[in-house]
């Protein structure tokens, strides 16, 4: 996945929490990725691994964001295309991923354009309470954190699709 | 100190000898003339120790006073009469409670009195014996109002007490506030069922050490081979006779290693009967019945989970057995029946998977009543000409009972359909033979395991799918007959006679608009391989059918799907689908295919019976 490490380096926020020790740098840790131009950032800890696009198996009756089932070692995995959920053009490119999220329902694997980088964002810099619009339920929403010059929309990913219906029931027979 | 993790194997010994023990009482029971307490001593004295040795001293302890009063038996100081077995699985149910209370909290204590206050009855009684008295067994209450130092109604209340929760006490004690009172239970609730969730995930099994010496053998094998085939790699020799070789014979000890990974979940029914009959017992001589339990196959092995799944339905087929089917002694004078009714449990294992059949001798079932009923409450009408079968699966129908009077046992009319909901959630059949007057009998088929099924991949709107072939009575071609319109817009066709439905499979999977978004990559050479050698080896049963249709059979309807083609038959390993994709309709699992990639199961079944559903409505 070299290819798609991104130019926000990963050092660039850490900063010297060693005199606490109570410190827990990964409660702080949150992947980076795009969907379209978007920058989004989830818990690491949700995240259980990224992998390259898979070959995905279409199934009929579902909403329009959940593309199918893909085959993760073994395990049937359902995969969301976030750039559908957040309406963004999906156009694919060569640096598309598959982030595996762990869920309450188990592991669900979401389409993003371009996975950035692993950041540490530390609470300081994450606004909890923005006056900003979102598409999905304001409780899964972390905050917009702030790396240099860029904003992140801190979410909950594996709490959100964990609570999404993928049936489609109006076109359904079944 | 008590160390949770010795306690938990502790646990798993102790559940085994206690269920021995409940064998042994049972054969006590048998044999009550001439009774052998060896069995049951060994039992006691087994889990005496090894409570002791974890630190349970209580539970070591209680067992040791039954201990005390099997001795007294053993010596012959008492006699074995039946209210003594009853003693003893009284407390072979405190032991079982005991247990499971201490699975979730290892401080755990049940209330042991009873059993307690019992024993020391016993061994009051053969004191006495020996000046020359008897005694009836009596309880505190009854022997304090006797005393005369209270009232009837003081020891109603203090028995009221007894039963009080330790909240209810410490709120009317003062010593904690009654608001606190729902913090705490709320608290202990979500404590509770964290427990309980965490239990799941290390949820053990018992497995015999020569399935377990057998797997490590083969995968010892497998390692020779492989590392026949990585030399042959490294000296670019993989052409050779004898690399080839070592993958035919990797090849073949892969799919026994996979026999004998999924006989690891196999265990015999032989728990599972035991508890049968222990209940047909206990329901027989409430109702003074007089049964016979006869058992066979108990050998028979089954997977873990069906056997779970199963146990509640099964349990509930021989409650109805005992409490509607066998005849009460009185009854069964009047008869050419011996006194004894007479139970059959039987555990049979062929080539479709495991039938666990129940047969008694009782009464059988009541065609007359079962139709009234039914009329009665408008299942069908009185002019409904109905096969024996037919009858038969009316007691399936929710709400359906035929009991005159509701017992505490059954006859709540809830119950045929959950039991059959049950036993085909397991992939299962059940099925009723009946005769009045002369019985009935109970068939459970069975599959043997949930794992791997025989699957016939199926395309539809250009998707590949999954039937298990174990739902389907058989493929048609839909070329070879005439369809007709069923007036609606819906066909159908005259299969031998009886008129089917066709559905077109395409409407319930209609082709997917979203696109196919990654096509597999097959750039190395080995792949690409791999893909040659799958291809081979898909068993094509298409071609001569050119509109392949599915038929299903439901009871007494029948049903086509009309699908593009069939693709292949071969061995499908299931997979589960995790909750998320659970909740998909349409699908009951998921699987890999052989090019790697997911595939899913219909539930052909599931959809057929919604179809029929729809159509008598």
């Amino acid at each position: 996945m070299s290819d798609s490490r991104s130019n926000l380096d990963n050092d660039l926020v850490r900063k010297n929490h060693s005199k606490d020790e109570s410190y827990d740098e990964n409660k702080y840790k949150y992947l980076l990725f795009t969907v379209g131009d978007e920058l989004f950032g989830v818990p690491l800890m949700g995240v259980r691994e990224v992998v390259e696009p898979q070959p995905i198996k279409p199934l009929p009756n579902t909403i329009d964001h959940f593309l199918g089932v893909i085959n993760i070692r073994g395990e049937i995995v359902g995969v969301v295309d976030l750039r559908i959920r957040f309406s963004h053009e999906p156009k694919d490119s060569a640096l598309m991923a598959m982030i595996i999220f762990e869920s309450a329902v188990g592991p669900i694997a979401a389409l993003v354009d371009k996975v950035e980088s692993v950041s540490v964002i530390d609470d300081e810099d994450v606004d909890k309470n923005p006056n900003i619009s979102s598409n999905f339920p304001i409780e899964y929403l972390i905050g917009i954190g702030k790396i240099k010059d860029r904003l992140v929309t801190l979410i909950n990913l594996n709490k959100v699709l964990g609570v999404e219906t993928l049936n489609k029931f109006r076109a359904s027979r079944v | 100190m008590i160390d949770p993790e010795i306690v938990e194997i502790f646990l798993e010994e102790a559940a085994d000898i206690v269920s021995s023990w409940e064998k042994e009482c049972l054969k006590l029971e048998k044999e009550i003339d001439n009774p052998k307490f060896d069995g049951i001593f060994r039992c006691a004295h087994n889990i005496k120790g090894s409570a002791k040795s974890v630190g349970l001293d209580e539970f070591g302890n209680f067992v040791h006073k039954i201990e005390d009063v099997i001795n007294l038996l053993k010596s012959g100081e008492v006699v074995l009469v039946p209210k003594l077995v009853e003693f003893l699985l009284t407390a072979h149910s405190v032991m079982v409670g005991w247990i499971e209370g201490l699975r979730k909290d290892i401080e755990y204590k049940p209330q042991t009195d009873n059993v307690l206050k019992t024993i020391d009855d016993i061994k009051a009684y053969v004191a006495k014996q020996s000046e020359g008295f008897t005694v009836n067994w009596k309880n505190f209450g009854t022997v304090a109002v006797e005393s005369g130092e209270v009232t009837e109604e003081q020891v109603a209340r203090a028995v009221l007490l007894q039963q009080r929760k330790l909240g209810e006490i410490m709120v009317d004690e003062g010593m904690i506030a009654k608001e606190a009172i729902g913090k705490i239970l709320d608290v202990q609730e979500k404590n509770n069922e964290k427990a309980q969730s965490s239990k799941k995930s290390t949820e053990t099994i018992r497995i015999a050490a020569n399935k377990i010496d057998k797997l490590i053998q083969l995968i010892g094998e497998l390692s020779i081979h492989q590392s026949i085939i990585s030399h042959s790699k490294s000296t670019g020799t993989l052409d050779s006779y004898i690399c080839g070789n070592a993958i035919n014979l990797a090849e073949k000890i892969n799919s026994e290693i996979q026999t004998q990974a999924l006989s690891l979940r196999m265990v015999p029914l032989e728990n599972l009967f035991q508890r049968v009959e222990r209940i047909i017992r206990d329901i027989a001589r409430s109702q003074g019945k007089k049964v016979k339990v006869h058992i066979k196959g108990s050998d028979v092995e089954l997977d873990k989970t069906v056997i779970e799944q199963i146990t509640d339905p099964l349990i509930h087929i021989v409650r109805n057995a005992v409490d509607h089917g066998i005849e009460t002694v009185e009854e069964r004078a009047q008869t050419t029946k011996s006194e004894f009714a007479n139970i059959t449990i039987l555990g049979i294992q062929d080539a479709t998977g495991i039938g666990i059949i129940v047969k008694d001798d009782g009464r059988g079932l009541h065609r007359k009543k079962i139709v009234d009923k039914a009329i009665k409450m408008g299942i069908i009408s009185a002019e409904d000409h109905l096969s024996q079968n037919e009858v038969y699966q009316l007691i399936f129908h929710p709400g359906f009972s035929t009991a005159a009077q509701i017992t505490d046992v059954s006859g709540r009319g809830v119950g045929m359909d959950v039991v059959k909901q049950a036993v085909n959630q397991v992939g299962g059949h059940l099925a009723i033979e009946s005769e009045e007057g002369s019985g009935s009998t109970f068939t459970v088929n069975l599959p043997t395991t949930l794992s791997i099924i025989d699957g016939l991949i199926v395309e539809v709107s250009g998707n590949k799918y999954i039937v298990p072939l174990m739902d389907l009575a058989e493929i048609i071609d839909l070329n070879e007959f005439k369809m007709e319109n069923t007036g609606s817009g819906d066909m159908m066709l005259n299969l031998r006679g009886k008129i089917v439905p066709v559905e077109s499979l395409e409407n319930y999977f209609p082709k997917s608009k979203k696109r196919v978004v990654f096509k597999k990559k097959r750039g190395t050479r080995a792949e690409k391989e791999q893909a040659v050698i799958h291809e081979e080896k898909k068993i094509v049963t298409a071609g001569e059918i050119g509109r392949p249709a599915l038929i299903l059979e439901l009871g007494m309807d029948k049903i086509a799907f009309a699908i593009d083609s069939i693709i292949a038959q071969q061995q499908i390993v299931v997979r589960p689908l995790n909750e998320q994709l659970a909740h998909l309709a349409g699908y009951n699992g998921g699987t890999i295919m052989a090019d790697g990639d997911a595939g899913m199961i219909i539930a052909l079944k599931d959809i057929a019976r919604r179809y029929i559903e729809e159509c008598h409505k």
